[in-house]
């Protein structure tokens, strides 16, 4: 596996990707992932947001359709795509009766392009303590080492998930200013799995909701947040159409409803002349628990 | 894929030498009483493949705990991070067993040679016995791999791969049973070397077996 880095305006590329187990199947799937950008997978339990990261690693072969990272195709048999690309998943396969430090070195003369003052500073940075056994540490701290391994070869592109899953606040939150701070130079292109958006909502330039193995909706977060509203008004109708609403609720005349195209449902409001009108913006989890609700019809996005 | 290998030993080395020194020590109980009863005792060669099948079982025991010790800790997931490909660490998983069975043999040798300068002579027999426990111990041992691979692939459905496996493995059994059996029967100066040949060539197989199944994995999180 050699270090030269061709030259690729997509840092992954999802096509057609499609993999099946007993009950469930997921894709296919097509997505695209510029680099310097951080992409959040979100989804529920079972979605199939690790089985998606886990065939862009290469540790699942697709049934249909694949994945490029930086222009090489996922091939576990032609690992040239490993070069660009750090994952973190649930498991990383340490040696674990070994130290964190003795794990550390061996990664160092096994993972091509290791840059050992990287692996330092980020075990500094972190406070890993190098000479506890990783059968020892706290999640948290595994965690923590599998984010250095992960970033001590320099990738291009970081696959991480659920990396915060289970951890404390205290913890969650130095993990979340390290992915800051990684991000913050818009060279790292991120695809970051999680099912809870509010920690990573700040990070994200783009949102990718997942529900049953399909991709239900690509969209920025800045949209998402100017489009989604809860808006409460007085009218007689209780039955109205209003476009843009997935959510509604009546009580006599008072109207409560959750739209994902505010703009439009306050100007049919207008025309139908509500009273009381009042617009609250939502939550960012809020608005991706309605995404997500089985049943809600939401606009797809194209890629 | 040398790399790799050399890792698990040093990783496992703990057990590895905490086997043979188990293993060791029951040799020397089981002389002390061999010597004891004397006569009474086993022949010789006998005596000698009792005590050889301690030290081939040791390390290839210790083999199946790397081997539980590798899956249950991912190592897949670790080494397909970096330059490795799943044919590679299919070679470590074969390897493995193959260098602990060198310690066997290694061992083995050492326990013969010895026998050697106390008593003064060596029976063929001894050597063919020795060989041949080891044989069959380390043809477990691959079978078993063979084993894991035909029921990972029964898991990621590769079903046509599964039942290739399978067979693999029934005739493999079926093959020791009968080598096992044929112990009894074969007589005259080829009865040790078929039985040896026969052993390596359901050894080999099921290694290439279990390169194959391996490297047609389609799923490496487990």
């Amino acid at each position: 596996m050699t270090r030269s880095r061709p030259e690729a305006t997509v840092a992954a590329r999802l096509r057609g990707l499609t993999k099946r187990f007993p009950g469930f199947e997921l894709g296919p799937l097509d997505l695209v992932l510029e680099p310097g950008t951080v992409l959040v997978l979100v989804g529920p339990n079972g979605a199939g947001k690790t089985t998606t990261l886990n065939c862009m690693a290469g540790l699942m072969v697709p049934d249909e359709g694949g994945t490029e990272i930086f222009g090489a195709p996922v091939d576990p048999a032609r690992p040239a795509y490993r070069r660009d690309m750090g994952y973190v998943g649930e498991e990383s396969g340490f040696f674990r009766r070994w130290t964190v430090a003795k794990n550390l070195d061996y990664l160092a003369h096994y993972l091509p392009g290791w840059s050992t003052d990287r692996a330092r500073q980020l075990a500094d940075r972190f406070a890993l303590p190098l000479n506890k056994p990783v059968k020892d540490l706290s999640r948290g701290n595994r965690t923590k080492l599998a984010l250095v391994a992960a970033l001590a070869p320099g990738p291009r592109l970081l696959l991480l998930d659920e990396p915060t899953s289970g951890l404390d606040p205290v913890v969650r939150s130095e993990v979340l200013d390290v992915f800051w701070e990684i991000t913050e130079d818009g060279e790292h292109a991120v695809l970051y799995s999680t099912h809870a958006l509010s920690d990573i909502s700040r990070l994200a330039d783009e949102l990718v909701f997942l529900r049953d193995g399909q991709l239900v909706l690509r969209t920025g977060r800045d949209e998402l947040s100017e489009r989604w509203r809860r808006v409460s008004f007085r009218l007689q109708d209780e039955v109205v159409e209003l476009p843009g609403v997935v959510e509604h609720r009546v009580v006599r005349a008072e109207h409560q409803v959750i739209t994902q195209d505010a703009p439009a449902t306050l100007e049919r409001l207008s025309e139908l002349g509500a009273e009381a009108v009042e617009v609250a913006r939502l939550s960012v989890d809020e608005i991706a628990v309605q995404i997500l609700k089985e049943g809600h019809h939401v606009e797809r996005a194209a890629n | 894929m040398w790399n790799a290998l050399r890792t698990e030993i040093a990783y496992n080395r703990p057990w590895l030498l905490g086997g043979l020194g188990l293993a060791v020590g029951v040799v020397i109980i089981v002389s002390v009483v061999f010597f004891a009863v004397g006569e009474e005792g086993p022949p010789s060669h006998a005596a000698a493949g009792i005590r050889g099948m301690f030290l081939f079982m040791a390390p290839l025991i210790v083999g199946f705990i790397i081997q539980t010790y590798r899956s249950e800790e991912r190592r897949a997931r670790l080494l397909l991070a970096g330059p490795l490909t799943p044919r590679q660490l299919a070679g470590v998983n074969v390897l493995l067993p193959i260098f602990l069975f060198g310690i066997g043999v290694l061992a083995s040798g050492l326990m013969l040679g010895i026998e050697f300068l106390v008593t003064g002579n060596l029976a063929l027999e001894s050597l063919h016995i020795v060989g041949y426990v080891g044989g069959l111990i380390f043809m477990g041992l691959m079978i078993g791999l063979v084993a894991i691979e035909a029921t990972a692939a029964h898991r990621q459905r590769r079903l046509r791969a599964a039942t290739a496996g399978w067979a693999g493995l029934v005739v493999g059994v079926l093959l020791l049973a009968a080598l096992t059996s044929a112990v009894v029967f074969i007589q005259g100066p080829w009865s040790w070397p078929v039985l040896h040949l026969g052993n390596l060539i359901v050894a080999v197989t099921a290694m290439v077996i279990t390169v194959r199944l391996y490297s047609g994995r389609t799923d490496f999180t487990r």
